[in-house]
């Protein structure tokens, strides 16, 4: 994807063994503007992306994974659900949980759906204006995606609206407590398009229990030697 | 045709209310906000900024 982005990236990204999504902003335009950013940069991305950026796919779809609590008949969103990746993890281990998954993104999501035959129904739409009823969700899922959430907050309580009382949230991202996403944060800010930015865990925390999140936990982790990834666990409010 | 379980939840993106499916072409309409969302290759398209008045 990077050669998309300009070569003052490539060689940046070459030094690292495996990717993310990323692309690079404007991150001064908030609206609809960086969201199109967003967009465009990944109908750009959408063939190569899973091939450029499969170890890092991999391991961080899976570390989320991991970390998920389902029952059979539960319903989960996947919220930037990109190529699939995650959804079909999730669909082989729970086979009973009922899955959905959005993207801004229509060439992300026709690869998703490729890859998952039509077994998962699939939505394009924005995570601050999502499509779904109150209370339609008992989890929500995201991962990779938080970094591009231009009004995170809003988001957050968007989600929260989807979820049933008492439903969970689980989101991975880059953590900005490693230098290493700290540096590649500043570097997409500076350079890029699409990224917003990167938060530390403190920040993902306060970001969650602000907007009324309950019993919000956080594991950071490395994912090879390059990245350093949290993994953040939140209840909505029963009220 | 639209899997059942999802359409039974979704709504209009901008006003959260209800929407009609209409399957030739394929596309869902809300009646308050006077817009059409597109469905595509069987993947509805939920963004506001898409949607054509109606």
């Amino acid at each position: 994807m990077y050669h998309k982005l300009g070569n003052r990236y490539h060689s940046f990204q070459t030094a690292m063994t495996a990717g993310s999504n990323a692309g690079g902003p404007d991150s001064r335009s908030r609206t609809s503007p960086a969201l199109q950013v967003v967009e465009e940069e990944y109908e750009q991305l959408a063939g190569e992306y899973d091939e450029r950026w499969s170890a890092y796919i991999t391991s961080s779809t899976q570390e989320t994974v991991r970390r998920l609590s389902l029952g059979a008949g539960d319903r989960l969103l996947d919220v930037g659900c990109g190529t699939g990746v995650l959804l079909e993890q999730v669909v082989e281990r729970w086979p009973a949980v009922n899955a959905m998954g959005t993207d801004l993104s229509g060439k992300m999501l026709a690869v998703a759906q490729g890859r998952l035959g039509g077994r998962i129904p699939l939505v394009r739409a924005d995570v601050s204006h999502l499509p779904f009823d109150t209370h339609s969700f008992d989890v929500a899922v995201s991962s990779s995606s938080l970094h591009y959430w231009p009004d995170p907050g809003r988001a957050l309580v968007e989600i929260a609206r989807v979820l049933r009382p008492g439903g969970r949230l689980v989101i991975t991202d880059w953590c900005g407590d490693y230098l290493s996403c700290r540096l590649l944060d500043l570097g997409l800010r500076l350079t890029g398009r699409a990224h917003e930015r990167a938060y530390r865990s403190a920040e993902c925390v306060a970001l969650l229990e602000k907007v009324g999140y309950r019993e919000v936990s956080l594991e950071r982790y490395k994912v090879g030697w390059f990245w350093g990834l949290m993994t953040v666990t939140a209840t909505r409010s029963r009220l | 045709m639209l899997d059942a379980e999802l359409l039974e939840i979704l709504v209009c993106p901008k006003c959260k209310g209800p929407l009609e499916y209409h399957p030739e072409p394929p596309s869902l309409t809300c009646a308050s906000c006077r817009l059409r969302y597109e469905i595509r290759d069987g993947i509805p398209i939920m963004l506001i900024d898409e949607a054509q008045p109606i």
